[in-house]
C-alpha cells in the first residue's frame, strides 16, 4: 500500500506576520518559512505505519514555487521514501479547492489507497483541502484524528476524530483520506542517516502547468489587516474578585 | 546584631515614598535568599527606587553614615552576590521598578534601557523593532540587565556575540559616594581617555550601581538550524566544533556539550527523553545562524556532518525540523541546571580552559576527584564553544549531604589546581561574589589583587557598596 501525505510550506508560526500593505497580504519575503506542524504529524503517521509493514511506500508531495524542496527535503530527512514537487512559476496563493484538484491529480496517478495530511495549514486556517480532496477522488474521509488504527488487511482503518462534543470513533474503508491532529503523535527529529540518503532519496517535479487545471480563485481577499494583539494583551488575575471587578470596567458585567 | 539607626531607616523611606519600600520581615524573605537558598542574610529595608536621582540620594545618605548597601537585581546570581550579609548593617537596593526602555534605535543599532529590565523583557523589544539582542541563559525570564552587565553574564551566544561586556556602549551608574556618572553614550568609537564603563561591568556591584546602560543590537536572525549531535568521544567535541568554524565561517553560535549523566538525570526528572535510539556518551547541541534568509544553513550543517563522520568525531545526530523542535533540544541544555538539584545536587564548578584543552581538563579532573572519593558521579555540561565546562561532582543518593560535604574537603581544590593547570579560571562566567572570594586571594596574582583593592578604595572609600563581596 502506498500512502501519499501533501505537505504545505508556511510562514514558521514562531516569527511574526509583516503584512505588505500594498499587496495587502502577508509579506512572505525574507521570512521564514518551515513545514506546517500538522504537516509534520501527518508525516510521522505515514513513517509509523510503514515501520509497522503496513506500508510499502510513503510520498510527499508538495505544491510551490522552487523554495518549496527545501520542506520536501525536510519530509525526506524524517524518512519519507519520495517526493513529488508540483512547480509553480511564481508563489500563487492557491485555494482549496485548487489544491485537491492537482492532489487528486497526482494520487490517481499514483493509485495510493491512504493519504494523510493536516487538518489544515497554520497560514490561512481553511481547513477545507482534505475535504474538498475526497469529494473529488470520492475516498472515505476522516478529520481530526488523534488516533489512527489500520486492520489487519489493510481494507479499513478505526480513526478516533476529535469533535466539539468529544471524541468520535469511526470505521473508514479504504481507499481514505485522513485529516490529522495534533494529539496524534509526536513528530520525530530528522536523524543523521536520513540527512545523508536524502540527498539521493527520488524528487520528481511536474509542471502545475502540464496537469491543465484552472487554478483561478473562486474566492476574493478583500483585505487583510494585523491582529491588534497589542490591544488585546493577556493580563493575569489573581482572583475571582478581581475578574469581576475587570469585567466591571470593561462594561461587560 | 546591630542595628541600622531607626532616625536614618526614616530618612531612606523618605527618599523612596510610602509604596517603594519593604520593612515586613516577611515580605523581605525572599530578597535575603539567593536562588537555591544556599545563603541567608537578613536585612531590615528593601528599597525600590524608581529613578536614578531616588537612587543617588538614597546612596548619598548611606555613604554619609556608613551604611552597606547591595544592590539586588533579579536576584538570580549563584554566587551569593545579590543577598545582604546576616550583619543587619546593610540595606538592600532592589532594581525592579527602575524596567523603562527609554530608547530604541534602530538605525544606531542600539537601545537604551533602565538598569532593572528583566532580559527577556528587553530581547522582546528589540525584537519588536526588527532587531536582535543576542545576550541569552537560561534565567532569562528573571535576570535583570543590570545583574547580567554587573556579573559580565556569558550565555548561550557568547560564541558568535561574545559576553555580556561586548554589548555595552553606555552605562549611567551611580557611585558609592552618591554622584551620578553619565556614560550614556552611543557611540561605537570613543576613544578619550579611560574606557570608564568597563569598571562596572563584571564589578558584582562593589563599585556602583548601574541604572541604564546602552546596549548593542545586531540583525536579526532569519535562517536557523539547531542539531543535537552524538560524539565519537570527548575529543571529539573541539573537533566538530574546529569543523564547524571552517565550514560555516561565522554562523555558528551555540555550541553545548552535555554527558551521558546529564541525558540520563533529565530522563529521570522531566518529560524530556533521549532522541537516540542508541546510548551515546558524549552530546553537542549546535546551532548555527544567519540574518541573510538564504543562508543555506541545512546545507552547510550536512557538509560538516559529512567531513566529521567521516573523521569518527561525529557518530549520530538529530536536526529539529520545527521550532517546537529546537526549543525541546534547547530545553535540554537549559533544565540542567534545575534538574541536577533535583538530583540531589552536589559540587558545582564554573571553569574556563582553552576550549582545545577542554577534554583533557575533563578527563584529568574526573580522574582525580573520583581519587579522592569514589563514590560520586560527574556530571559535566557547558558552554564549551567557549571553553566554559560546568562541572558537577554529584552527590551519591544513598549519602546526605552533610556526609558528602565532610568528605569531599579536597575536591574544590583538587579543581581549581587542575584549571590552573591548564591556566584556566576558577570563575567562568558566575563571578565571585562571596562564595569564591577565598578563590580569588588564592588563584588570583598578588599583582592583579592589589590592583582590585586599590580600586575598589579609591572609588568606595567608605566600602559601602556591596561590602565583602569579591574583594
Ligand atoms: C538557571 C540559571 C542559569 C544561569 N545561566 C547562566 C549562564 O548561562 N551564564 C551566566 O553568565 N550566568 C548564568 N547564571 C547566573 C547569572 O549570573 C545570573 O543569572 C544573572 O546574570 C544575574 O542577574 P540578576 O539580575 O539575577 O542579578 P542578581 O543575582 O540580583 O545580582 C548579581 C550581582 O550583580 C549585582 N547587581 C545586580 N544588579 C545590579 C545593578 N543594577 N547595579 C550594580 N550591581 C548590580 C548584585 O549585587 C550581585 O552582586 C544563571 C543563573 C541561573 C539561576
Amino acid at each position: 500500500m502506498k500512502i501519499i501525505i501533501p505537505i504545505k510550506r508556511v510562514l514558521d508560526p514562531f516569527t511574526q506576520a509583516r503584512i505588505d500593505k500594498q499587496t495587502q497580504s502577508v509579506d512572505l519575503t525574507n521570512s521564514k518559512m518551515a513545514m506546517n506542524p500538522f504537516c509534520e504529524i501527518a508525516v510521522e503517521e505515514a513513517l509509523k505505519i510503514q515501520e509497522s509493514g503496513h506500508a510499502t511506500e510513503t510520498i510527499a508531495v508538495s505544491i510551490g514555487a522552487d523554495k518549496t524542496i527545501d520542506t520536501l527535503r525536510n519530509a525526506l530527512a524524517m524518512g519519507v521514501d519520495r517526493a513529488i514537487f508540483v512547480r509553480t512559476e511564481t508563489e500563487l496563493n492557491l485555494q482549496p479547492l485548487t489544491l485537491g484538484k492537482i492532489l487528486s491529480a497526482i494520487i490517481k496517478k499514483e493509485g495510493a489507497d491512504l493519504v494523510i495530511m493536516g487538518k489544515q495549514a497554520v497560514d490561512n486556517d481553511n481547513n477545507q483541502t482534505g475535504q474538498m480532496l475526497s469529494g473529488l477522488l470520492d475516498y472515505s474521509i476522516g478529520t481530526f484524528i488523534s488516533k489512527f488504527k489500520l486492520s489487519e488487511d489493510n481494507n479499513s482503518v478505526e480513526v478516533c476524530r476529535e469533535i466539539d462534543t468529544g471524541i468520535e470513533t469511526r470505521n473508514l474503508k479504504l481507499p481514505a483520506i485522513v485529516t490529522v491532529d495534533l494529539r496524534l503523535n509526536e513528530p520525530r527529529y530528522a536523524s543523521l542517516p536520513n540527512i545523508m540518503k536524502a540527498r539521493s532519496k527520488p524528487l520528481e517535479t511536474v509542471e502545475l502547468s502540464s496537469l491543465d487545471i484552472d487554478t483561478s480563485p473562486r474566492v476574493k481577499v478583500l483585505g487583510v489587516e494585523e491582529s491588534g494583539s497589542k490591544d488585546r494583551a493577556a493580563k493575569q488575575i489573581n482572583s475571582a474578585n478581581e475578574l469581576f471587578e475587570e469585567l466591571k470596567q470593561l462594561g461587560a458585567m | 546584631m546591630q542595628k541600622i539607626d531607626s532616625e536614618i531607616i526614616y530618612s531612606l523611606k523618605g527618599i523612596v515614598g510610602p509604596n517603594n519600600y519593604i520593612d515586613d520581615t516577611k515580605k523581605i524573605d525572599p530578597y535575603v535568599k539567593d536562588i537555591w537558598g544556599q545563603y541567608n542574610g537578613t536585612t531590615p529595608l528593601v528599597l525600590r527606587p524608581i529613578s536614578t536621582d531616588m537612587v543617588s540620594e538614597i546612596v548619598t545618605l548611606c555613604n554619609n553614615n556608613n551604611i552597606g548597601i547591595v544592590p539586588q537585581g533579579g536576584n538570580t546570581g549563584l554566587v551569593g552576590g545579590g543577598v545582604p550579609s546576616d550583619s543587619g548593617m546593610e540595606i538592600l537596593i532592589s532594581m525592579d521598578k527602575m524596567n523603562a526602555v527609554c530608547d530604541i534605535d534602530a538605525v544606531n543599532y542600539t537601545m537604551t534601557v533602565e538598569a532593572g529590565c528583566i532580559l527577556s523583557e528587553v530581547q522582546d523589544a528589540a525584537f519588536s523593532a526588527n532587531r536582535l539582542f543576542p545576550l541569552s541563559l537560561g534565567a532569562e525570564g528573571s535576570c535583570q540587565i543590570g545583574g547580567n552587565l554587573s556579573t559580565n553574564a556569558g550565555g548561550t551566544a557568547v560564541l558568535r556575540y561574545g559576553n555580556a561586556k561586548e554589548l555595552v556602549l553606555g552605562l549611567e551608574v551611580v557611585l558609592p559616594n552618591g554622584t551620578i556618572y553619565d556614560g550614556l553614550r552611543r557611540l561605537r568609537k570613543d576613544n578619550t581617555g579611560y574606557d570608564l564603563k568597563q569598571l562596572f561591568l563584571g564589578s558584582e556591584g562593589t563599585l556602583g550601581i548601574i541604572t541604564k546602560a546602552v546596549l548593542k543590537l545586531f540583525p536579526l536572525p532569519e535562517d536557523k538550524v539547531t542539531s543535537l549531535v552524538a560524539l565519537s568521544s570527548l575529543e571529539a567535541a573541539p573537533r566538530l566544533l574546529s569543523s564547524l568554524r571552517e565550514i560555516t565561517g561565522d554562523n555558528i553560535t551555540a555550541f553545548e556539550y552535555m554527558d551521558r549523566a546529564c541525558l540520563d538525570i533529565l530522563e529521570t526528572h522531566t518529560d524530556l527523553s533521549d532522541p537516540f535510539s542508541e546510548k551515546y556518551s558524549h552530546f553537542a547541541l549546535v546551532e548555527l545562524t544567519s540574518s541573510r534568509v538564504d543562508a543555506n544553513l541545512y546545507d552547510l550543517l550536512e557538509r560538516t556532518f559529512k567531513t566529521t563522520i567521516d573523521d569518527g568525531s561525529v557518530v549520530d545526530a538529530v536536526v529539529a525540523s520545527s521550532e517546537s523542535q529546537a526549543t525541546q533540544l534547547w530545553k535540554m541544555r537549559e533544565m540542567l541546571p534545575e534538574v541536577y538539584r533535583l538530583e540531589g545536587g552536589g559540587l558545582t564548578f564554573d571553569i574556563s580552559v582553552p576550549v582545545s584543552s577542554v577534554p583533557e581538563f575533563i578527563n584529568r579532573s574526573t580522574k582525580l576527584c573520583n581519587q579522592s572519593y569514589d563514590k560520586g558521579v560527574v556530571l559535566t555540561f557547558g558552554h564549551i564553544g567557549d571553553g566554559n565546562v560546568h562541572f558537577i561532582f554529584m552527590k551519591p543518593r544513598d549519602v546526605n549531604m552533610d556526609d558528602f560535604l565532610s568528605e569531599t574537603k579536597n575536591i574544590s581544590n583538587i579543581m581549581y589546581d587542575t584549571a590552573a593547570e591548564f591556566n584556566g579560571s576558577f570563575s567562568a562566567e558566575h563571578g565571585v561574589g562571596v562564595y569564591k572570594k577565598n578563590e580569588l586571594e588564592i588563584y588570583k596574582s598578588k599583582v592583579e589583587l592589589s590592583l582590585m583593592k586599590t580600586l575598589k578604595r579609591s572609588i568606595d572609600v567608605n566600602n559601602i557598596m556591596n561590602p565583602n563581596k569579591v574583594v
